[in-house]
């Protein structure tokens, strides 16, 4: 079920009137539980079983853990629950990838063995609500937080419908508090929450899949021969539909939870304004980078061990990014641009020039204006279906192919991307130092009419075929 | 709710409510109407009525069988269901195969189809269909298509072409307004063609054209290595007929140039007709049931909605007298019900 559907919005109806209509919080957080539960079974109802599964052994993991005193058994928990997490990430994620690996590499040495395929559904969101179950179990292990002793708190804290699917990925400590104290009708942000929710659809139903998706498609389909001009049209659409798309999934999400009486952290905060990559990636799914700071690139010695090791740490965690966003290689090597383009950043402010220095807003405006180009350059990989279609792509945007066959630039919806395109840049540009929402409840009515009603507009002038949320395969 | 965002929800869902009112008045006034668009999960939920009763009518085909046979005539006139799965612009051998492979399936393929369209290069046409049925129908899929449905019946723009992205995309092209549809689709997939909303001497022109460059862009295969690969589909055929099923393969009507186009590069004696010989379903050419020749195509292909019941009744009585079919309802009664247009 998505939330771009006329399912969700029965669905949503139902469950709002529902929530508000129990009396008991008990009750209550039961409702939401059960709807969560239901909401996933709409897309596979075997994979409930495994989601319930997961988060009742995680919750148990963790009571272990506390109860347990001695260092040595309690490591041994903690790696038997990250290593069941991992493992069934692993399996439905990753282990089509690694047969076709390791059929790939066999081929290098002259064996041939047939493609197989093993079948696999991926359960949708089962990267987000491991790294949501991961991050727990560390937490109670390093005593950061009590376990809990609440599994209907627990359950729907890994599964709250609204960020169950695709974030953004949610910590215990953000979220469990606010299942102690009863909500109130007359206290939730109903206004701003259905005010962000149309705007995330917005986001998605009509930039994302009319205005950018299919110029990037155009120039990404197999077989195509992008100009300079094309390959460029193509990166940055890309990069601004993936935007739309995500941050667009995001917002929905966190105005949902607010109709219920939940917040939920903000996952993007205008990247495209950012100077640098290092800023952009602090400002683009936030709660993504934040977890493997927190849980790979801080336990690895963060830059405590020395610049090189810092370094080398910086690229493994980027490598993970690209792992986790798929299985396929052509991630494997975005995450590891990223990374190295992070580290050349840092020596480069370091040696060379700190460009965030840089106050004039000119100058940063055309620093956040090349460090999105970077950002697209690089997004090719992401999009591309091959590392030969990626290297295709960008081999002829910085010069190094002749020019193919004008695909774009001569039509309207390159045109209608440019205008549009620019002006998210320079609404991410001005918007740099905005941080949360809170704000939304601070803007003249005025403001609130203007931007609700094209929202809306926007959302019911934009019938199509609802291609799904990119987020969702990962 | 905080006040001040209660007028800015009640202002803007009355502008909402307003520009609804305006743009889809505006739309109308320019002679578009409601009809239901077709796609994979209107397709999956006739899938889904197949997989109810195994014994079902399922009519298979490209635009030809989708704008032409009436699914409702059909099942009262056999006294059993039938769907709708032919897919406009989509040749149906693939979907032949999924009735196949299908074990629960033991009813009737009416299968349209040309001897161009049994080319092997033309079989993977409706595998996308298929895959999307197979990995993406969802019961959350279902309750949105059939939640969709009423709303695309009753209002035009709903649908996809006037989106407010593409018309502003056509306006900056100078393309002016989308082009008027002269199809109205059913709930049930099928469709209906009006030509009086539309230049059907352009139409006619441009179908003839793309059939000329097609023909010159893909040469047609050697008939000897058409005909070997069919044997392919005759063992799909023969699998269906194992389970007690049948299926006829129908070459519907075409005229003019089409016709001329399609004989030229696919003779019927060296194609349609040789596989006839060794092919183990029913084969039935239209020009072989002289009633065929009474219906206008007015654009070489197809034929107006109003020609529909007759069109319908015509292809039944052939099925009839070929043993293929039973008939539970009278023909008259079962061609005049109410197909709930």
């Amino acid at each position: 079920m998505t939330f771009d559907s006329l399912t969700f919005l029965a669905f949503l109806i139902c469950v709002y009137i529902a929530y508000w209509a129990v009396s008991g919080w008990t009750a209550r957080k039961a409702l939401l539980l059960v709807a969560s539960y239901a909401f996933y079974g709409a897309w596979n109802p075997f994979f409930v079983l495994l989601l319930m599964g997961t988060t009742g052994f995680d919750w148990f993991a963790g009571r272990l853990l506390e109860r347990t005193e001695e260092p040595s058994r309690r490591k041994l928990l903690l790696i038997a629950s990250i290593a069941v997490n991992l493992s069934a990430l692993g399996f439905f994620k990753y282990a089509q990838f690694f047969t076709n690996t390791a059929i790939d590499l066999a081929r290098i040495i002259d064996i041939e063995w047939k493609p197989l395929d093993l079948g696999i559904l991926l359960p949708v969101g089962i990267s987000f609500y491991t790294f949501e179950s991961l991050s727990y179990v560390i937490d109670v292990y390093r005593r950061r937080i009590a376990a809990s002793r609440n599994l209907l708190d627990y359950s729907l804290f890994v599964t709250f419908f609204p960020h169950l699917v695709a974030g953004p990925i949610l910590r215990y400590n953000d979220f469990t508090p606010q299942c102690a104290v009863a909500k109130r009708w007359v206290d939730t942000a109903l206004g701003r929450g259905l005010a962000m929710f149309v705007t995330g659809l917005s986001l998605k139903l009509c930039l994302a899949d009319l205005v950018f998706g299919p110029v990037a498609d155009r120039v990404f389909a197999i077989g195509a021969q992008p100009t300079v001009a094309d390959g460029w049209l193509g990166a940055t659409t890309f990069s601004l539909q993936v935007y739309c798309d995500f941050a667009g999934y995001t917002l929905c999400a966190i105005g949902t939870a607010l109709l219920f009486g939940f917040r939920f952290p903000s996952n993007f905060e205008s990247p495209f304004g950012a100077v640098g990559m290092i800023e952009l990636w602090n400002r683009w799914h936030i709660s993504l980078t934040s977890w493997l700071r927190d849980y790979v690139f801080t336990p690895l010695g963060h830059y405590r061990k020395g610049r090189l090791r810092g370094h080398a740490n910086l690229i493994f965690t980027f490598f993970l990014v690209g792992i986790w966003h798929g299985a396929a290689w052509t991630f494997v090597l975005w995450g590891g641009i990223n990374g190295v383009l992070l580290v050349l950043e840092r020596l480069f402010r370091d040696h060379v020039w700190d460009f965030t220095r840089v106050r004039n807003r000119g100058g940063r405006a055309a620093l956040a204006v090349a460090t999105f180009g970077i950002f697209a350059m690089e997004a090719v990989f992401f999009r591309a279906a091959t590392i030969g279609q990626a290297w295709q792509i960008l081999s002829t945007m910085i010069g190094l192919r002749h020019a193919g066959q004008v695909l774009l630039t001569p039509w309207p919806e390159a045109e209608v991307a440019l205008i549009v395109g620019a002006l998210v840049l320079a609404g991410h540009i001005a918007t740099t130092h905005v941080r949360g929402w809170e704000w939304l409840d601070r803007v003249p009515t005025w403001v609130r009419v203007t931007t609700v009603t094209a929202a809306l507009a926007a959302v019911l002038f934009s019938p199509g075929f609802n291609p799904a949320f990119i987020y969702f395969q990962f | 709710m905080d006040r001040r965002w209660l007028v800015a929800w009640i202002v803007a869902l009355l502008l909402a409510a307003a520009g609804v009112v305006v743009f889809e008045r505006f739309l109308r006034a320019n002679h578009y109407f409601p009809t239901v668009q077709d796609d994979k999960d209107l397709w999956s939920l006739q899938v889904d009525r197949l997989r109810r009763d195994g014994n079902t009518i399922v009519l298979l085909g490209a635009s030809r069988i989708q704008y032409a046979v009436d699914p409702v005539i059909v099942g009262r006139y056999a006294g059993r269901p039938s769907v709708m799965l032919a897919i406009n612009g989509a040749y149906p051998v693939a979907s032949l195969r999924y009735l196949a492979q299908d074990p629960q399936f033991h009813g009737l393929a009416i299968v349209g189809i040309d001897s161009r369209g049994l080319s092997k290069r033309h079989w993977e046409m409706q595998q996308p269909w298929i895959d999307h049925y197979e990995h993406r129908w969802t019961l959350a899929r279902e309750i949105h298509r059939r939640l969709l449905t009423p709303l695309q019946q009753h209002l035009v723009f709903v649908r996809s072409p006037f989106a407010m992205v593409q018309m502003v995309r056509r306006q900056l092209a100078n393309y002016g307004l989308p082009i008027n549809d002269y199809v109205v689709l059913r709930p049930d997939r099928m469709g209906e063609l009006d030509y009086r909303r539309t230049n059907v001497d352009a139409i006619r022109d441009r179908r003839v054209l793309d059939l000329r460059e097609y023909y010159r862009d893909n040469p047609p295969e050697p008939a000897t290595q058409w005909l070997g690969e069919l044997s392919e589909v005759s063992a799909w055929v023969r699998a269906i007929q194992a389970r007690g099923g049948q299926v006829v393969f129908f070459r519907e009507p075409s005229a003019g140039e089409h016709l001329v186009l399609d004989e030229t590069n696919y003779p019927r004696d060296a194609y349609w007709d040789a596989y006839a010989r060794v092919s183990p379903a029913v084969m039935i050419d239209f020009r072989d049931v002289p009633a065929f020749a009474a219906l206008r195509l007015p654009d070489t292909s197809h034929i107006d909605g109003s020609d529909v019941p007759r069109f319908t009744r015509i292809l039944l009585e052939a099925l009839t007298r070929k043993g293929i079919l039973r008939m539970v309802t009278n023909m008259h009664d079962a061609g005049n019900l109410d197909v709930g247009k």
